[in-house]
């Protein structure tokens, strides 16, 4: 699906003016958008995020409005903060900008809070995960693209568990390898040692079909 | 995908007539505009709200008027209110007519009119609402 029309293209490469005032306005209405996705999505009033931003509910309100707002990187600091995310603030080729904010749906703009878990595939050397991260959402398996805040933090969750069960089986199975190998080498010598005690080897029956024999 | 479709008014002989007049607004006014509708075409119906840039022409004044809506877009140099309509199918919003609002008041003086009949005209022939030249 195109991310803008043809029309809007051929008006974005013909007015730089326009390109300067798309961008600043779609980031405003993005950041405005995507302060109270999540705060919705944490079942937070505008007061409760004032009180974990240092502002009024007042405050929050015009800056949930995109008509209003105006941000500093302070006051972004200070969301980040809030919600335990990250915040990426970079420049980027413009096609790129466009793509970025193409969806603002409120489930892709939500983001999951800190979980340690959430680091285990970044200090993994074995298992990488698809990447979830909303800014590269784009690339990102289509799986990835629209399932809830709480459910991308389970699946982090589970993959960390897995991962951890994972290698407490292979502990566990290496360990149980070691002590079966040398149970069976006992075994054999045992069983080794009783042939040779009851027969000459390679001559008569084995010493269990002797006794039921004998019974 | 986008929750809604945004349609414009064609008139019969298939001209888009709000954006021949999208097309005289002022850079920052466009700008805004586009920045607002790519934001209101991803929300759910309840977030069309003044916070997303929408609101229902609502009160007693405007009670003749109701079942329309304005985006709002305010630049330092006047307060845009493109007009329009939820319908004519699911899902969908009409753009009508583009306005502006000063001291509680629409301009030009007609265009509520204006944006009153074009909806009525497309609810009795949706075909005059058709994909946005945008």
């Amino acid at each position: 699906m195109p991310v803008i029309s043809k029309k809007f293209a051929d008006e974005l490469s013909n007015n730089k003016e326009m390109r300067d005032a798309y961008l600043e306005e779609k980031t405003r209405a993005k950041l405005a958008v995507q302060i109270k996705a999540n705060r919705v999505a944490r079942e937070w009033s505008q007061a409760e995020l004032g009180q974990w931003t240092g502002k009024t509910q007042s405050n929050i309100h015009r800056l949930e409005d995109q008509n209003i707002a105006r941000y500093t990187l302070t006051t972004l600091f200070q969301f980040a903060s809030a919600y335990d995310c990250g915040l990426v603030v970079e420049f980027v080729p413009y096609h790129e900008f466009l793509q970025r904010t193409a969806d603002l749906s409120p489930s892709h703009l939500q983001v999951p809070s800190f979980t340690p878990a959430s680091l285990a595939p970044l200090w993994s050397d074995n298992v990488q995960l698809p990447n979830v991260d909303q800014h590269n959402a784009i690339n990102a398996q289509p799986i990835y693209q629209h399932i809830e805040n709480r459910e991308k933090t389970l699946i982090m969750q589970s993959y960390s568990w897995l991962l951890l069960w994972t290698r407490n089986i292979e502990n566990a199975a290496k360990s149980a390898m070691a002590n079966l190998s040398r149970d069976i080498e006992l075994s054999a010598q045992d069983a080794l040692q009783v042939i040779q005690a009851s027969q000459p080897l390679g001559t008569g029956p084995p010493p269990e079909f002797a006794i039921s024999q004998q019974g | 995908m986008a929750a809604w479709t945004v349609l414009c008014f064609h008139n019969e002989r298939g001209r888009d007539l709000f954006c021949q007049q999208y097309a005289e607004q002022p850079v920052r006014a466009r700008a805004k505009f586009r920045a607002i509708l790519d934001v209101l075409r991803d929300q759910p119906i309840e977030g069309w709200n003044r916070e997303s840039g929408f609101d229902l022409i609502a009160g007693k004044k405007y009670g003749r008027y109701h079942g329309l809506g304005k985006l709002r877009i305010n630049t330092p140099d006047a307060a845009h209110r493109p007009l329009g309509f939820f319908g004519p199918g699911l899902r969908s919003f009409t753009l009508l007519v583009w306005a502006t609002e000063r001291d509680g008041e629409f301009h030009p003086p007609n265009v509520l009119e204006t944006a009153l009949t074009r909806m009525r005209r497309v609810l009795a022939d949706p075909r005059l609402a058709d994909a946005c030249d945008l």
